[in-house]
């Protein structure tokens, strides 16, 4: 990588975006920071000195980063790469994450078993499966047996939902 | 040969029938799950800890995650030859080499060679470590904060320069992994941080959560994201599994000069498996008497970085059990797998629980021999396992990773935090950020800061204690250096282009 690479390469935006986040997240941790009350007065460094340091830094590294994304500089990228980039499934990626959320908020009330045969079946139709009903059979398969192994052998506790009790 | 007699010791604790499942346990999980695209030793770890939760001692679990983690390493150098799916960045050049080696119908010597290299590495490296963490243990004892503090400011800096291609990216992942790792109470004034009003911020994030979400999550995101733009291509076993004369005379070489590299740069405290693959691969084409095979399937480029990379785990474990440092992420989850039994790996751990670490390392020597028996024959079954459909490989994946993490906490919040560190880990692998810093700056950040602060506390605030000891200021002046040095190599060499 030498130092003239991309100099009249076009803005990576995303990575202006991504540098661009970063500061944000660093001004969110700060509201976190910054009203922790220094202590005792022979600690001299409290429990905000070194987070405060790490969120100026990643500030800085940030806006390093957004700048990098402008002139082109934060990935070094091939035509194919380009092309795998261009052609990117965002529906599939939304899937998974419908698939995650949905999980974490049915887990409780519906019980493991049918939340996670939820999520096995969004996550393989987002890999391009369109055999909704094979899935279902191959994703109950499986969460039935994980519930079993998790259960009854590891002992750990998964919620049952409807089913306490009775499995 | 006091050392010899604990390991004796060791080895009695772990060739009971007991152990010896558990170590079969976890080395057949580890292979089936590190065998699986994309799945690294790192992720294998942290997708089985929670497996490990329940089972009672903590010996027969820690016995269980030797298996795993050298297990895992098995499988991803299978995977790596078939499929050219490195799990870690260091197993790429065995990719590299062994799916040139598998394209040409010599898949068969090529996973014998990293099979047979990794048994030997291996159990040289377990020696080696048996006797260099006995004595570094002793010296350790007498470090004081400063000297801790150092270490890992050179660890730091080590693994953000040295892993990846950019200094910013491997120092903003470190960061951001640092401010994780600070989130919840100040264990030295009791004042929360970082919490955004969450209670269940509290206590601070798990690393399980951090590292099932930016590597399992982040890579079926990720492979979702490209599954329509790429194929993968799995290359059939063909021909004999066995090596011929002409292999063996090639490889015993590089088994043993890959384990010379991997062995001592892994012990490091700056540490990694990375650098001494590379190392090995450069040594043995420079080497070899035709480096024109090398690039197109040479076997030497498979035997060495695999040895290599081998050695290199073991070593890491020097500086984890011996300074409770860890310098690769699966070191890093293998720390929290003593955690969860309140154990503190540190020099006094060798002291306080001395039959439990040389069970362990009896341990690795039982699961290298048995990964060495198991896997050859065994690896048609293992390759089925690559012939799962994709999306229910993946989904399957995914349901695991969320289960693991649900399990440990019971925790709704865990789950959607799994989901936004899997996002966090998607966009670090589009932007090339390297993940490992991320998982070391979680877990040595807020030791580091605990250190330093008492290090001061200690000498009344003076920061000059930090050069005082010579041990301290030594590692802090190679720190600048590690950090420094690429940046002025680079414009140096930039100059002599441009005049």
């Amino acid at each position: 990588m030498s130092l003239a690479h991309g100099k009249d390469a076009a803005p990576d935006w995303g990575g202006v975006g991504l540098g661009v986040g970063i500061v944000v997240l660093a001004l969110a941790c700060l509201t976190q920071v910054i009203g922790v009350q220094a202590t005792s007065s022979y600690d001299y460094i409290g429990p905000r000195n070194i987070p405060m340091v790490l969120i100026v830094l990643l500030g800085i590294g940030g806006g390093l980063i957004a700048l990098a994304g402008w002139r082109g500089e934060l990935r070094e990228q091939n035509e194919e790469e380009r092309e795998i980039n261009r052609k990117t499934a965002w529906d599939s990626v939304l899937l998974v994450s419908v698939g995650m959320v949905g999980m974490a908020l049915t887990i409780q009330p519906a019980g493991f078993i049918p939340a996670a045969t939820f999520c096995f079946v969004l996550a393989a139709r987002a890999f391009g499966s369109r055999k909704l009903l094979k899935d279902l059979v191959a994703g109950l398969v499986l969460t039935i047996i994980t519930f079993f192994a998790f259960t009854k052998l590891l002992n750990l506790v998964l919620p049952a939902g409807p089913l306490d009790g009775i499995i | 040969m006091e050392t010899f007699g604990l390991l004796m010791d060791g080895l009695a604790l772990a060739v009971t029938w007991k152990n010896l499942l558990f170590a079969l346990i976890g080395v057949t999980l580890g292979t089936a799950v590190g065998v699986l695209p994309g799945i690294g030793p790192a992720m294998t770890c942290a997708l089985l800890l929670p497996v490990t939760y329940q089972l009672g001692d903590p010996g027969g679990s820690l016995i269980m995650f030797a298996g795993i983690y050298y297990g895992g390493m098995y499988g991803g150098s299978t995977t790596s030859i078939l499929l050219n799916t490195p799990g870690e960045s260091s197993s790429m050049i065995s990719a590299l080499e062994g799916n040139k080696m598998a394209k040409a119908g010599r898949g068969g010597p090529a996973l014998a060679t990293a099979a047979i290299g990794s048994f030997v590495a291996g159990t040289i490296a377990t020696v080696a470590l048996t006797f260099v963490a006995t004595s570094v243990a002793d010296l350790a004892v007498t470090f004081g904060p400063e000297d801790y503090f150092a270490l890992m400011i050179m660890a730091f800096t080590t693994v953000t320069s040295m892993l990846g291609n950019s200094v910013l990216k491997g120092m903003v992942a470190l960061i951001f992994g640092w401010l994780l790792g600070s989130t919840g109470i100040d264990e030295l004034s009791g004042q929360a941080r970082i919490t955004f009003g969450f209670p269940a911020m509290q206590d601070g994030i798990d690393i399980v959560i951090v590292a099932v979400g930016l590597f399992a999550v982040g890579e079926t995101l990720y492979m979702a994201a490209r599954h329509r733009a790429v194929e993968e291509t799995l290359e059939a076993v063909r021909g004999s599994l066995w090596m011929s004369k002409e292999d063996w005379k090639r490889s015993w070489k590089p088994w043993l000069r890959g384990t010379l590299f991997g062995f001592p740069i892994g012990a490091l405290p700056a540490g990694g498996a990375e650098i001494p693959t590379f190392l090995s691969y450069a040594t043995e084409k420079k080497l070899s008497k035709n480096p024109e095979e090398f690039g197109h399937g040479a076997i030497e480029g498979v035997a060495g970085p695999e040895a290599a990379n081998n050695a290199a785990a073991a070593g890491v474990l020097v500086p984890l059990l011996t300074l409770g440092l860890p310098t690769s992420s699966t070191a890093a989850i293998i720390l929290a797998a003593f955690q969860q039994f309140g154990l503190q790996p540190g020099p006094t751990l060798f002291l306080t629980n001395a039959d439990l670490v040389w069970s362990l390392i009896a341990s690795l020597y039982v699961a290298n021999v048995m990964l060495l028996v198991l896997n050859l024959p065994m690896v048609g079954l293992w390759v089925r396992l690559l012939s799962i459909p994709r999306p229910w490989l993946y989904a399957g994946i995914l349901v695991f990773a969320t289960i693991g993490c649900y399990a440990a906490s019971g925790s709704v919040f865990d789950l959607m935090l799994l989901w936004l560190l899997g996002l966090v880990g998607f966009i670090m692998q589009r932007f090339d950020f390297p993940v490992a810093p991320v998982i070391i700056g979680l877990i040595l950040g807020p030791l580091a800061e605990i250190h330093f602060r008492r290090a001061l506390s200690i000498n009344q605030g003076d920061v000059g204690v930090f050069f005082a000891s010579p041990l301290s200021a030594t590692l802090l002046v190679l720190s600048v250096l590690a950090l420094v040095g690429p940046i002025v190599w680079r414009l140096v060499r930039y100059k002599k282009v441009a005049f």
